[in-house]
């Protein structure tokens, strides 16, 4: 075999294995591991930073407060949302999106602990106070009133024609 | 001999993409990020084992134009309106070859209606999350008389070519904005079965785009109206059937049927549900004519208003006090109507969302 050869047979066994790598590797990903976003590093980095939170315990209230506290400072206005590119308000911003956790936390901690009144009505006297909020998303506002009304069973009927419009579809869905 | 089964191994690793490219035939561009990639196949396949146990809701039926809900039906309207996904990049960077063609159907326009925008102070152009570009490209195509083909690579040599003949031709660009942390709903385990149905739901949305036909073309957003969150900008549906009420009864089924998805998740995919019916508008208010004097004149008003607020934008200054005025005089003109009993109020209706072509 001359030389020539043998350096086009190296050099396409090497090629050949490392592209049969990458399709093992590819192949063997396991499905239910965390699918990365685009920002691969920064967001393990980060995972590994929510966990090690979560271990230190946190009471309920403590929760509670932290949920209300993010959104009471955190919500954009109306008139911010209206600065942002067509691009990004073509879906739910972003800047809603990423507070939308602790509406959820909220309604998460009232499911949990129902016995719970002092906590239920920190839940209660925020969307209470969420719902009148003239400069928040109506979405956010319409959102609170429904819990306002599913949780405390006040009436929906005081509210802004398209604030009650919302509200209702919102506590008419099912599994609410 | 061992030469040869090397080179047809190497050869059959290097086209292996094209094969492994996407779930039932759904190409996606090799040139979207491995982990995107991967995000979106596992969304894919969430959607085609979903469980929609319970009765769906006659309008989702009837919105999809199916008997029945489940995850072949579903599935099956996704691939009729998208065909491949490709990478979040300027059209100008993309590779598109174009032919004369005087096949285009005759017609009406679609309905694009004439945005005001407010001046924006500074704001980011923000992040794509997903749109529907085959839809821009089969109108650009047709009003230039020309059929553009995009050439979307698939593999390390491969790639596919996909003729605009149609708006279901379905070319759906992705960006980072879909993939984003804030943006999921369970942060924690991002492979969470709320976080899929959150994209599904947008690619449900963007699938919609793939409709329609002369008037009714492409879906394409209006302008939200005055006193809304997103007022001024396309970010509404005037019609029952669009991209947003798409998205929210999708958001709506799979809320009722999600049930691994914790409460905490389900409260934030009905505040995503909101979100898209709060921009579907249901009526139209128009003013009528030759009613009142005092109307007429803040008619005029706002007409030069607006007039002088264009001749800003197209200058590149336009100003807040020009904008605000708008919005006054508006807000001013619909009080004023309403008083004397001045308002019409058109009904929003559904769209005719059966998709026009390219006569072959």
């Amino acid at each position: 075999m001359k030389r020539k050869h043998i350096i086009i047979l190296t050099a396409l066994f090497i090629t050949a294995a490392y592209l049969g790598r990458e399709y093992r590797l590819e192949q063997s990903m396991p499905r239910a591991v965390p699918v990365a976003a685009p920002q691969v590093r920064s967001t393990f980095a980060e995972n590994v930073k929510v966990n090690e939170e979560q271990t230190i315990t946190q009471s309920a209230e403590e929760k509670m407060d932290l949920a209300i506290s993010k959104l009471t400072n955190s919500m954009p206005s109306i008139e911010s949302i209206r600065q942002l590119g067509e691009q990004e308000i073509h879906h739910m911003p972003n800047s809603i999106a990423e507070l939308s956790e602790d509406l959820g936390n909220i309604k998460q901690l009232i499911h949990d602990y129902q016995d719970d009144t002092h906590l239920i009505g920190k839940a209660i006297a925020f969307y209470r106070t969420c719902s009148t909020q003239t400069q928040w998303p109506s979405t956010v506002r319409a959102l609170c009133l429904a819990n306002l009304h599913e949780v405390a069973g006040e009436s929906l009927d005081s509210a802004h024609v398209e604030l009650y419009r919302l509200a209702k579809l919102a506590v008419e869905l099912p599994e609410s | 001999m061992i030469l040869k089964s090397l080179i047809s191994f190497t050869i059959s690793m290097l086209l292996m993409p094209q094969v492994q490219g996407g779930d039932r035939e759904l190409i996606m561009s090799s040139k979207i990020g491995k982990d995107q990639r991967k995000t979106l196949k596992q969304d894919l396949k969430h959607l085609v084992e979903f469980n929609f146990a319970k009765a769906a809701d006659s309008r989702t039926l009837e919105l999809l134009n199916v008997n029945d809900l489940n995850s072949d039906t579903a599935y099956n309207w996704l691939r009729a309106r998208v065909s491949s996904v490709i990478e979040d990049s300027d059209v100008n960077k993309l590779k598109i070859s174009a032919k004369a063609s005087q096949a285009y159907p005759n017609n009406q326009d679609p309905t694009i209606e004439t945005a005001l925008p407010a001046p924006r102070q500074g704001g980011s152009k923000g992040v794509t999350v997903m749109s529907n570009i085959g839809t821009a490209l089969y109108y650009a195509g047709k009003t230039n008389n020309q059929l553009y083909t995009l050439k979307v690579k698939t593999g390390l040599f491969s790639s596919k070519k996909i003729p605009l003949t149609s708006p279901r031709s379905g070319i759906i660009q992705i960006g980072e904005g879909l993939f984003m942390k804030k943006y999921l709903m369970n942060k924690i385990d991002e492979s969470a079965m709320a976080n899929s149905l959150g994209r599904m739901a947008v690619f449900f949305h963007e699938a919609r785009h793939s409709d329609g036909n002369g008037k009714s073309l492409g879906f394409f957003h209006a302008v939200c109206p005055s006193g809304h969150d997103f007022q001024g900008s396309y970010a509404c549906d005037r019609n029952l059937n669009g991209p947003y009420s798409i998205g929210a009864q999708m958001m709506k089924e799979f809320i009722k049927n999600c049930d691994e998805c914790s409460v905490s998740e389900k409260e934030q995919m009905r505040l995503r549900y909101l979100d898209s019916i709060n921009r579907v508008l249901d009526k139209t208010p128009v003013v009528r004519e030759n009613v009142d004097a005092e109307i007429e004149s803040l008619k005029l008003q706002l007409d030069t208003k607006k007039m002088i607020y264009q001749l800003e934008v197209v200058t590149g200054k336009p100003t807040l006090e020009t904008y605000n005025s708008i919005i006054n005089l508006e807000k001013e003109l619909l009080a004023k109507a309403n008083e004397l009993d001045a308002i019409e109020f058109i009904p929003s209706v559904d769209w005719d969302a059966n998709s026009e072509r390219v006569r072959m």
